[in-house]
């Protein structure tokens, strides 16, 4: 539950510290304290004397470290897995898928924007790290693991999975779609609210909205359609009915 | 006991048929389907008693096929490409099996195996199951032959050379119950020849068509490599040049502020600032900067390829960003199909940049424990498709059926198939659009 700061001009320091600290009094965000340091070393050695989860701000572009901000990030990683990573950069170095696989970064805040906005965006990830440190909530994770794919997917935000091809699944949240090898067995067999609804289609029945019987089809509470072959039709609406 | 055989060989052939058509045509039915389609081939052409190219049973399987292949909803075929595949498979798989039972007889009369009786009745069996095996182990093969016969223009050449020869098949096996039979009696002695030949130049079209295409593909893609190199140098040292100019530029300018500082003029040290200083920012931000970020990818292939989408992207007044961090030496699957699959992702995601309101595109490729990851994100229009419904190939955004870039996601779908240890992740996240390719380094 603190806030850790990389900054190695001084007076972009102490501003960003006074944003965050105005922010944190204003949406009632509480920290154990406020680290601020130009070396990425001394963040890594507090890291042990903190309650963890964290929120780091690093500058990309440090100069007087040993470890450049990405690197600092890398190793924050290795300790503490769950805390949250914000780079803080100038527009030229401004990299951001990478650096978000890479090490996990929440977000990217340029410097360079008007103070509003960059307030309005600080005070995003504050707001996460509120959420972060109130709820303790574990995540439930679909996890498909075979030679040649890995999987993870909130299971609240699983709808369904397809076969497309021979070894080949479509598995469809609600913002995304991934395409990997696999084989249904490994997702009907996960959950219980998992459903086989047709040769090549299972379904998260929490997901269900409405069964239209005459087109043998299932409407999702995205708008997403899915066949149910004539088979399983009964038993899908029977467990569905059920789990309401 | 012969019964039981000859039934068997029917179906055995019948199984033939059904899976060579539907790897030719890139499709899959259920087993339980296949089964009872294959019974009734079996009980229809059983009823006819016939083994060879009897017109009845000829007909049967292919209406059989042809029917599949309207059924089937993996790719839709027109009429003319169903008639073409249904007639290659039944006269390739009949002739086939006719021509092998001959072989095999032959074989067994003048080889040393004592024979029997029952041997001849066996043999069809066997030779069934011969022609099974082979099409199970041929089967990824096949497949590949259908992509590049449709993009061929031997197709339509080959269309008239099988229609001969199932002509000449039916001719051949049928001498009594055909028509014209008093008229093509005299040709009765050239016709098993005249077969072979048409069975011959038909294998030809097929692998020759094959070979062509695929020619072609090489050369175009050798010529496409040229033209991207050629073009990305130039850019580079168009970029190298502005660069240069501007370092010779900046020095004066900072000579000439210093010249103000020193003589604490307030106004000519504003001017100076606001003139010629501030005015800079927008050259370094420059986007065509980014291109240079592509000289962390190693591969000539991979660099020549994005720097041409770069290119006409800033080109196309897009926000371009390259992201790369760390150099490229290696890629985890096939060369030709992950160039094939990043073409299209980024040509969609340049697409969809143009089109939308913020003219946001970036490209990201780097390497995560083990996964390579590249990455197209752009901001897209409003009316862009579920993600559930991209793929599918009559609904693409360009609402065309063979047409290249109606094709480009079903493509990218087929080429991420044969590759196991690549996945694709479309994202929506309004207002972008972020195309994820991860490759798995195979731990083999």
């Amino acid at each position: 539950m603190s806030i850790f700061i990389l900054e190695d001009d001084v007076i972009q320091a102490q501003a960003l510290k006074r944003i965050i600290t105005d922010i944190c009094e204003e949406k009632n965000v509480s920290y154990e304290f406020i680290f601020v340091t130009k070396k990425g070393e001394q963040i890594l050695e507090q890291i042990p004397n903190s309650i963890s989860p964290n929120i780091y701000f690093l500058d990309i572009e440090i100069k007087k470290s040993v470890y450049n901000g990405f690197e600092v990030a890398k190793k924050i990683r290795m300790i503490d897995d769950t805390g949250l990573i914000v780079f803080i950069t100038t527009h030229s170095e401004f990299a951001p898928i990478s650096y978000q696989y890479m090490v996990s970064a929440l977000a990217f805040i340029e410097k360079m924007t008007e103070p509003a906005i960059l307030k309005e965006e600080i005070e995003k990830c504050l707001l996460k790290y509120q959420e972060l440190n109130q709820k303790q909530v574990i995540d439930d994770y679909l996890i498909v693991s075979n030679s040649h794919a890995t999987i993870k997917v909130p299971v609240s935000d699983f709808y369904y999975a397809m076969t497309t091809d021979a070894h080949r699944l479509a598995l469809f949240t609600q913002q995304r779609s991934l395409r990997f090898y696999g084989e249904l067995k490994e997702i009907e067999t996960s959950k219980s609210q998992f459903m086989r609804c047709h040769q090549s289609y299972v379904v998260n029945l929490d997901k269900i909205e409405e069964i239209d019987h005459t087109q043998r089809e299932l409407i999702l509470s995205n708008g997403m359609k899915i066949p149910v072959s004539r088979r399983m039709l009964k038993s899908v609406c029977d467990h569905w009915i059920t789990g309401l | 006991m012969v019964m039981g055989i000859i039934i068997s060989t029917s179906l055995v052939i019948g199984f033939v048929y059904f899976i060579f058509y539907l790897e030719l045509i890139n499709s899959k039915i259920a087993w339980s389907r296949l089964f009872i389609l294959n019974t009734i081939l079996t009980i229809v052409t059983g009823f006819f008693n016939s083994s060879g190219y009897n017109i009845y049973s000829v007909v049967t399987i292919f209406l059989l096929l042809f029917y599949l292949g309207v059924r089937q909803k993996q790719h839709k075929l027109s009429i003319v490409e169903n008639i073409y595949f249904s007639g290659v498979t039944v006269f390739l798989i009949t002739f086939l099996q006719s021509e092998l039972n001959k072989i095999f007889t032959w074989l067994l009369i003048y080889s040393q195996f004592p024979t029997y009786f029952s041997s001849f009745i066996v043999l069809p069996l066997v030779v069934a199951l011969f022609m099974f095996c082979l099409i199970m182990i041929l089967r990824k093969k096949i497949s590949r032959v259908f992509a590049y016969l449709v993009e061929s223009p031997m197709l339509y050449l080959s269309i008239v050379c099988i229609l001969i020869c199932n002509f000449f098949l039916f001719m051949a096996f049928n001498p009594a119950s055909f028509f014209f039979q008093h008229y093509f009696w005299q040709f009765e002695p050239l016709a098993y020849p005249l077969l072979f030949v048409a069975f011959g130049l038909a294998l030809f079209f097929f692998y020759y068509s094959f070979k062509l295409t695929n020619k072609k593909l090489l050369a175009k893609q050798k010529e496409s490599e040229y033209y991207e190199m050629k073009q990305y140098t130039e850019k580079l040292e168009i970029l190298h040049e502005e660069l240069a100019t501007f370092r010779h530029d900046y020095s004066n300018v900072l000579l000439s502020l210093e010249e103000s500082i020193r003589s604490k003029d307030l106004d000519s040290i504003q001017q100076v600032y606001y003139e010629v200083i501030k005015p800079t920012s927008k050259i370094i931000s420059n986007k065509e900067l980014e291109l240079t970020k592509l000289t962390k990818i190693k591969i000539v292939e991979i660099k020549s390829v994005l720097s041409v989408k770069v290119i006409d992207a800033c080109q196309k007044n897009l926000n371009v960003t390259v992201d790369i961090p760390e150099e490229i030496t290696e890629i985890y699957i096939d060369l030709l199909d992950f160039i094939r699959s990043i073409s299209i992702v980024v040509d969609n995601a340049i697409e969809a940049a143009e089109a939308s309101d913020e003219r946001e595109l970036i490209i990201a490729f780097f390497e995560v424990e083990d996964n390579q990851i590249f990455v197209a994100k752009n901001s897209c229009p409003k009316n862009i498709l579920p993600i559930d419904q991209m793929f599918r190939k009559s609904k693409s955004s360009k609402e065309s059926k063979w047409n290249q870039r109606g094709y480009g996601l079903f493509s990218l779908e087929q080429i991420v198939n044969h590759s196991p240890n690549l996945m694709i992740e479309t994202c929506i996240e309004h207002p972008y659009l972020i195309q994820t390719l991860k490759l798995n380094k195979n731990h083999l």
